[in-house]
């Protein structure tokens, strides 16, 4: 039984980390339709640059944030070079230019940081606390808060702002909400910010989690992330937000059941599943049935 | 002065343009129909005059100020509001929410509020559906929330592309009405259309347009009564489906 909770709370703790990252993607195909390759390279060059700032010493919250920043501002380069241009083109030719974006900013990144492995410094301390007998660790439950506060902050933002109400329009429907008189290349360009802004997060507690980050973490995120959003429901905000812990959960007893060896399976066996059997994720959103 | 000039407008897409030099003007108050079949220009002209695709050379003025390739929001400021073809409501939003996006430029929120029960009570088939997402709604009901949404944002000139796209005969009529009313309100309204008397019915001016060009152009009743118009657009000999319909309906109505 403890070991089952001792899985249950890690599962929750990846699978929140897995949750922010898939906002970003969610959103970002809600409006485009586009699967962007290069949000793992964006969030694995912030979390570099978190590790950079911490090592010369910079304050642990002061150097996190920061790197969110950097990871909304590159998100929002990215959006102006890399996919503008192409917005309205085929959607394969989006594609090939948010593979070319990724494989740029990853090269970058290998540049400056070195390919191997760098330990990254705990910015959340391993304490554990007892709680009716059983040993509960601190780490994965500060990075679950984290992870709902953000998301949180993110949905009221969406909800009560002018600028959210106008963002979900551009998601639905970004011809029409044109019409309307939104600005698009306003609202388009915050999506990327917004998606950086978490994925960076997400990046930063995940590399904090296992303690380790490294230049091909990008290509894993981009797939179990995008494996959340489609559990969820791709372009359901929330919807990215259980697929997420629900991915995280279920890698996390694939452990118990067939051993750590296979975890990283889960994310591809879930994208067949649900290629498979609900193409439109759990909680797709099809009310577009009717026209 | 007009309230909109177009004038000798050449636009399309990419290097293939759709209209060649063409010049239409509505004024003040007036509703003003481009007829013409499918692929002839009509939703391209409304595209350029609303800033959703650029204008290549040629002028328009609206309200006597240059307006050619702003951007589509700027225009929305200015006035000038597209209905989109296939009516484009928010799908997963409610009713309420697709008028609030349609006054999005608007920096009166509290009267936007007054405005939208304002539209719930003009069209009682939106008030009645207020909370559902509007993808739920009918084809016909979708038409009268994306011209409520359109009218949100108070236009100037409110440009109407193919409401009658997809709706059924009793739907068509429905639609075609709250067109009527609009007009005797005084909204000046553009509004490009397929069925030819329908659109005659509620406008006072009419541009034929084929192949990028305006043909012929007049005030709607002598359209009506042009023998070349009724042979080229109301079917009198030509036949084809589209001509037959309309010779259909023209048999019902003498």
């Amino acid at each position: 039984m403890a070991y089952v909770i001792e899985q249950l709370i890690n599962g929750l703790a990846v699978g929140s980390v897995y949750a922010l990252i898939a906002v970003g993607y969610s959103m970002v195909y809600s409006i485009l339709y586009l699967i962007n390759f290069a949000h793992g390279d964006v969030i694995t060059f912030g979390a570099f640059t978190a590790l950079t700032m911490l090592v010369i010493g910079v304050p642990i919250p002061v150097a996190l944030f920061l790197a969110c920043v950097l990871g909304a501002a590159l998100g929002m380069t990215v959006e102006r070079i890399a996919y503008r241009p192409v917005r309205y083109a085929n959607r394969i030719v989006p594609m090939i230019s948010a593979l070319g974006a990724g494989l740029v900013i990853a090269s970058t990144a290998q540049a400056i940081w070195g390919p191997e492995v760098h330990a990254f410094p705990q910015v959340i301390p391993r304490w554990s606390f007892e709680l009716f007998g059983q040993l509960i660790p601190f780490q994965p439950l500060i990075i679950i808060a984290i992870a709902v506060v953000l998301v949180t902050i993110a949905t009221i933002l969406l909800d009560y702002t002018r600028l959210g109400r106008a963002t979900k329009c551009v998601c639905q429907d970004i011809h029409a909400a044109q019409l309307m008189g939104i600005p698009i290349n306003t609202i388009v360009p915050l999506v990327y910010a917004i998606g950086g802004f978490l994925g960076v997060a997400g990046a930063v507690l995940y590399v904090t989690y296992f303690n380790a980050v490294y230049i091909q973490m990008g290509l894993l995120a981009t797939f179990k992330a995008w494996s959340a959003a489609m559990l969820g429901g791709v372009g359901n905000f929330h919807g990215a937000f259980v697929g997420g812990l629900l991915l995280g959960i279920a890698e996390a007893f694939s452990v118990v059941v067939v051993g750590s060896a296979f975890k990283d399976g889960v994310s591809l066996v879930f994208i067949v599943l649900i290629l498979l059997l609900k193409p439109d994720g759990l909680f797709g959103e099809r009310t577009t049935a009717r026209s | 002065m007009s309230l909109l000039e177009i004038r000798d407008v050449t636009c399309g897409y990419g290097h293939r343009m759709v209209i060649d030099s063409m010049s239409v003007t509505v004024d003040e108050g007036e509703g003003v129909s481009l007829l013409g079949h499918n692929g002839t220009g009509k939703s391209t002209l409304i595209r350029a005059i609303s800033g959703v695709i650029p204008v290549k050379s040629g002028a328009i003025l609206f309200e006597g100020k240059p307006v050619a390739n702003l951007t589509p929001d700027a225009l929305v400021k200015r006035g000038i509001v597209h209905v989109p073809a296939g009516r484009r409501v928010f799908p997963n939003m409610s009713v309420e929410h697709n008028l609030e996006a349609g006054a999005f430029t608007r920096t009166d929120r509290q009267e936007v509020w007054h405005d939208v029960e304002a539209m719930m009570e003009r069209f009682p088939i939106l008030g009645e559906r207020r909370k559902s997402a509007a993808g739920l709604l009918s084809g016909g009901e979708q038409q009268v929330l994306a011209v409520a949404r359109g009218l949100m944002a108070r236009p100037k000139l409110l440009m109407v592309d193919e409401p009658s796209l997809g709706l059924s005969p009793t739907m068509v009529q429905f639609v075609f009405g709250i067109l009527a009313e609009l007009r005797k309100d005084g909204t000046s309204v553009m509004l490009a259309e397929q069925n030819v008397r329908k659109a005659l019915a509620v406008t006072d001016r009419a541009y034929v347009l084929a192949q990028g060009r305006v043909i012929m152009d007049g005030p709607s009743e002598s359209l009506l009564s042009s023998e070349a118009f009724r042979e080229d657009y109301l079917g009198a000999k030509r036949g084809g489906s589209f001509g037959e319909l309309v010779e259909e309906a023209l048999g019902t109505q003498s």
